[in-house]
């Protein structure tokens, strides 16, 4: 796959780390809080991205308001992104076509891609959640996270996939979100977060890239060990 | 049916193909993906420990209460899992003899093996870890999981491992908890808490790291609840 | 000594062999599993005082565990941190220093000594902790991190985010400030950075528990 901007990823499976090298005077665009390092002439300024109501779009979707633009400024430099979460990174080049990527999942991108955020599930009546999706189209480079591994899988027919697991997928699949009722264990109040049964099932040709861990099982098992409220 | 894992040690993942007419019994939840025409259906487990009472003993050993219960009806069908914390899965084969592991490293074993809350729970005093067993006995095949990459030692004579990191142990070792130094002071101060003494022959499988810890080091730092 | 780090990066533990007679100090709780032969002692962390500073202020624990070999056969013995990630292990010689982040350090061999150091106050508001822990010595000291470790070194200025550095040469000049102006910071989420000076390694950890427990922080409630 080609790229513009050079890039190394460290680190892969468990705990990638993204390495940009920046060209003289090119530009970036990262997830907010994502910097772990880089030389001091790269300058970084803040955006809301894609003005206001597609900010607030991502605001919704569990996303950070605000993008940064990081610049090399009149020489070469490197760029060390890291996610918050322990998992791997991974590279997409657009030309012309379209990735939907998990709406926490997203890293940098060349300026030359358009990000839009589309809603797509339900809202889960008892743990809040949903499957908020970004849309990438444009040209150039695009990169997102997983938390856990990634798997990459060729559909090509009928596939049933958890909503918790999808990191990201190309446009040419028809995908519809449902709840498949033999997952559910949503009968008793056991305050689980998830467990809805939230699926989406996939037709037709295209990849689609599955994480190997899911982030509400971080969440619940964090849970117990929360500080709790005094009164 | 035959189980691949792959992305071991960090983010282990089994992928299951199921013969026709084939089941597999999973804890609930942990479905990643999976072929179009299998049939999921989300039960209580019935036969030996089983049913409403084999159910609540599971919630109270911190296991969820359901278990989901995949089935191919053509060969060839496709299951992905995925234990819910960062870590390896084994696959460990029970051939009639005696497994006992933690309650949190179950992940999905074959129809034919059963699962029983067996052993009691012992709190480890000082961490606050409530440490629930399971005996898992019959034949088939389990796969268990674990926070941190595992690894097997074959006790001959004794070994210690601290009670956080042992995710299953072979029936036929003789274990006592105890403190891991000469003096109880050692114990409280020196964060070691209890450990487990094993004496006899057979295998222990160990977790490079304690949930506990890492869910301290993280989960006091998130909002209050 | 012998050791072998396996897992690495993900949950990298150190398998450790130690031949009669030979010890090894390890930071509170980080034993696994060890031969049941092998004895153990908890002492305070460098003697009372200097343990109190390194807890109150330098975020490691107050104790020490020295594990001996006083049996005629090798005895192993498994040790980890309660983050998970990546191990590393650095050979100190002659007048060769290190200094790690609160947190950082694992455990040590016995030729290597632990000091406390003061830091700054400018590092105490940024929540790096008023001491530093500094090594040196003869021997090999182990530190993890969350994540996998980056060695770089650097020879002029770098830019780090503050949650990201794990250990550096005590040589290296920190400087520890906004990343963009108020608003900058708070806009971009980056917070403070440390902006580094002079020459010497470093080591980077790829990921930050501050940067998991931000990304949770929407979804829990």
């Amino acid at each position: 796959m080609t790229n513009e901007i050079d890039y190394k990823v460290e680190h892969s499976p468990a705990y990638a780390s993204l390495r940009l090298d920046l060209k003289a005077n090119q530009t970036v665009l990262v997830e907010s809080g994502a910097m772990a390092a880089m030389d001091p002439w790269i300058k970084m300024k803040s955006k809301a991205r894609g003005g206001l109501m597609k900010g607030i779009g991502r605001m919704v979707s569990g996303e950070s308001f605000f993008v940064s633009e990081f610049t090399a400024e009149g020489k070469a430099g490197q760029l060390y992104l890291s996610p918050g979460v322990p998992g791997d990174v991974q590279h997409y080049y657009l030309n012309g076509n379209a990735l939907m990527i998990q709406s926490s999942g997203f890293v940098a991108a060349s300026q030359t891609v358009e990000i839009d955020t589309k809603f797509q599930g339900f809202k889960g009546f008892f743990s809040g959640e949903s499957l908020f999706l970004l849309r990438a189209t444009g040209q150039g480079d695009i990169w997102f996270s997983s938390y856990g591994a990634i798997v990459e899988i060729p559909i090509d027919g009928d596939y049933v996939v958890d909503t918790g697991y999808i990191v990201a997928f190309e446009d040419t699949l028809n995908y519809q979100a449902e709840m498949l009722g033999g997952l559910s264990f949503r009968g008793l109040k056991t305050g689980i977060l998830g467990g809805e049964g939230l699926v989406c099932r996939f037709k037709g040709r295209g990849r689609l890239w599955i994480q190997s861990r899911e982030i509400y099982g971080l969440i619940n098992f964090l849970n117990p060990f929360r500080p709790t409220k005094s009164n | 049916m035959n189980v691949e894992l792959l992305h071991q040690p960090d983010s282990a993942i089994a992928r299951v193909t199921l013969k026709a007419g084939e089941e597999l019994v999973a804890e609930a939840g942990c479905m990643i993906a999976m072929s179009g025409f299998i049939n999921a259906s989300t039960t209580l487990r019935q036969g030996k420990g089983g049913g409403i009472m084999g159910g609540l003993k599971r919630l109270v050993a911190g296991e969820s209460l359901f278990l989901s219960v995949f089935r191919s009806p053509t060969a060839g069908g496709e299951v992905f899992l995925a234990p819910k914390l960062m870590g390896d899965i084994l696959q460990y084969q029970m051939t009639g003899n005696g497994l006992v592991a933690q309650s949190t490293s179950y992940l999905a074993s074959e129809s034919d093996v059963d699962i029983e809350l067996g052993f009691q729970g012992f709190k480890s005093l000082f961490s606050g870890e409530s440490l629930f067993w399971l005996n898992i006995s019959g034949v088939g095949s389990v796969l268990l999981t674990s926070f941190g990459g595992i690894y097997e030692v074959d006790v001959d004579g004794e070994y210690i491992v601290d009670t956080g990191h042992i995710v299953a142990f072979e029936k036929s070792l003789n274990f006592k908890i105890t403190k891991a130094g000469s003096s109880w002071m050692g114990a409280f101060l020196g964060g070691e808490g209890l450990v487990c003494h094993f004496q006899g022959q057979g295998k222990v499988f160990c977790q490079t790291h304690n949930p506990g810890a890492f869910g301290s080091l993280v989960g006091s730092q998130l909002p209050p609840r | 000594m012998k050791y072998e780090i396996r897992y690495k990066p993900a949950f990298a533990a150190i398998f450790v062999t130690l031949s009669p007679g030979e010890s090894m100090t390890a930071e509170a709780g980080a034993m696994t599993s060890m031969d049941a032969q092998l004895s153990m002692k908890t002492k305070f962390s460098g003697g009372f005082f200097s343990g109190l500073l390194k807890k109150f202020f330098g975020g490691e624990s107050l104790f020490v565990n020295v594990f001996t070999n006083q049996t005629k056969r090798t005895l192993n013995l498994v040790l980890t941190q309660s983050a998970i990630g990546d191990i590393g292990c650095i050979e100190l010689r002659g007048e060769r220093e290190i200094c790690f982040q609160p947190g950082a350090y694992i455990a040590h061999s016995p030729g290597v000594k632990m000091s406390v150091q003061w830091a700054g106050f400018k590092s105490w508001l940024s929540g790096e902790g008023l001491f530093k822990l500094k090594l040196k010595g003869n021997g090999q000291v182990f530190f993890g991190a969350y994540g996998g470790i980056t060695k770089k070194r650097i020879n002029g200025e770098f830019i780090v985010d503050t949650s990201h550095l794990v250990a550096y040469e005590p040589g290296i000049k920190m400087n520890i400030g906004m990343a963009g102006g108020l608003i900058g910071s708070v806009t971009s989420g980056e917070g403070l950075i440390n902006r580094l000076s002079g020459e010497g390694e470093i080591y980077l950890q790829s990921r930050s528990i501050g940067g998991l427990v931000k990304y949770l922080r929407p979804k829990v409630f």
